[in-house]
């Protein structure tokens, strides 16, 4: 979302909402790398993320008429996207999966030969991010993966811009505990 | 003197945030410095780029919101009806012409079954392909004349449809399935007004939907729908204290 201007969006969103179809096509597909990217942090693992972003696109849709402008409709998506995701953590607690536990299953003997300490780190550092409490990860994750600021955070999760700084600096003292010497 | 590093302080001034203390000192501690670069590394994790998703997933997600922004678009006329979730593969719509006429036979037969089979204690299963299958809900909401609007008002409602005393099952897909015929059959009549509280409250961040009391597995249980922002979901509650037997998820969708 950092390269597509709120100008760009708003014309998507006012050619979508008079019906026209490549227009909301054109949105969805501009904003779904960084929307997933959320989603993905949030979940920890990519079977939730494509779930939960899939979820997201459709109530961005369902709600679009009702989008009143009021903040950057990127802004807006990532709330619908962090709220889905919870919904998919919420479900997951629900109904345990014979793959929980497994972060992403990689093929390392067909990857590039640097992947064997990418693949090692990222396990490391979705671990580490599953330890936060789904408040403190949703905080971090839109300050240091979306690149929102305090202020449109605090939008996003509808709580006041003291309680996101709280939660940035806690769920980043909690990751750092867990990340260890790691990182 | 040692003293605990502020790390709202430390953490709101690598974000060039308003910073609540004093950042004069911080520049001049060591121990203030070696917890703000640990929290930098933190903060730098996080940032580490996500692997794209594989283009089919963009493509499935895309295609899926732009069918639902076409129904939308179709107005009276469509049902509104709802399926139990899929696995995380992508969803796929297939249009098949010959089946929704085998489809809304099979919904007669299946729909008679299962309103025979609710309210027995006897343990059978519902075949669970039955009640994932969208072109039966489809048909059968067809076969009752649902329209999306009915659905639509009841979305709308905002007191929980009280359906009584249910009956008694051993399964919560009898139950989802009595849920569904009850749904239609109350839509098919226009009583979506009624409304009453639940013994048991709504998950946070839920609204209920629709109710009823029931013996689930031998316990005196509540049933609950609740709808979350993206979901609706089944619930089955202990009604002596609410704690959750069972649950079942469902996805809002379209007819394909």
């Amino acid at each position: 979302m950092t390269d597509r201007t709120a100008a760009a969006d708003d014309a998507a969103i006012a050619a979508a909402r008079a019906g026209d179809r490549r227009a909301l096509d054109e949105l969805l597909r501009a904003h779904y790398d960084r929307l997933f990217a959320v989603c993905r942090r949030l979940t920890g693992n990519d079977a939730d993320a494509s779930d939960a972003c899939q979820e997201a696109l459709i109530a961005i849709v369902r709600a679009l008429p009702k989008f009143d402008g009021r903040s950057r409709f990127g802004t807006w998506a990532y709330r619908i996207a962090v709220n889905a995701s919870l919904d998919e953590l919420r479900r997951r607690r629900r109904r345990p999966r014979p793959d929980d536990g497994v972060i992403d299953q990689v093929d390392v003997a067909s990857s590039r030969p640097d992947t064997a300490s990418s693949v090692s780190d990222r396990i490391v550092l979705d671990a580490a991010i599953a330890t936060l409490s789904p408040e403190f990860r949703a905080a971090v994750v839109l300050r240091d993966v979306a690149g929102l600021d305090y202020a449109e955070i605090a939008e996003a999760l509808d709580i006041p811009p003291g309680t996101v700084r709280s939660r940035i600096a806690r769920g980043r003292a909690a990751l750092a505990e867990a990340l260890g010497g790691e990182h | 003197m040692a003293h605990a590093p502020n790390d709202e302080l430390l953490s709101a001034m690598l974000d060039g945030e308003p910073a609540p203390g004093d950042t004069a000192h911080t520049a001049e501690c060591d121990l203030c410095q070696a917890r703000l670069g640990q929290l930098r590394r933190a903060a730098t994790a996080m940032a580490t780029p996500v692997s794209p998703p594989p283009g089919h997933l963009r493509e499935a997600a895309v295609r899926e919101a732009l069918l639902v922004a076409d129904d939308a678009t179709r107005g009276p006329g469509r049902v509104l009806q709802f399926r139990r979730r899929s696995s995380s593969a992508p969803r796929q719509r297939r249009r098949n012409p010959l089946s929704a006429a085998a489809a809304l036979l099979v919904a007669l037969l299946v729909g008679g079954w299962a309103l025979s089979m609710v309210g027995r204690d006897n343990g059978n299963r519902l075949d669970e392909t039955t009640l994932a299958s969208p072109g039966i809900t489809a048909a059968a909401d067809a076969t009752l004349g649902l329209t999306k609007d009915s659905a639509a008002s009841e979305a709308a409602t905002s007191t929980a449809r009280d359906a009584g005393d249910i009956g008694v099952f051993d399964d919560i897909a009898l139950v989802a399935k009595q849920y569904e015929l009850d749904s239609q059959r109350a839509l098919s009549a226009r009583d979506a007004t009624t409304g009453s509280a639940s013994v048991c409250p709504a998950p946070e961040s839920s609204t209920l939907v629709w109710h009823a009391i029931l013996t689930f597995r031998g316990t005196s249980a509540v049933a609950h729908v609740v709808e979350f922002e993206t979901k609706k979901v089944m619930q089955i509650l202990v009604a002596e204290n609410c704690s959750l037997i069972a649950s079942q998820d469902f996805a809002p969708t379209t007819p394909r």
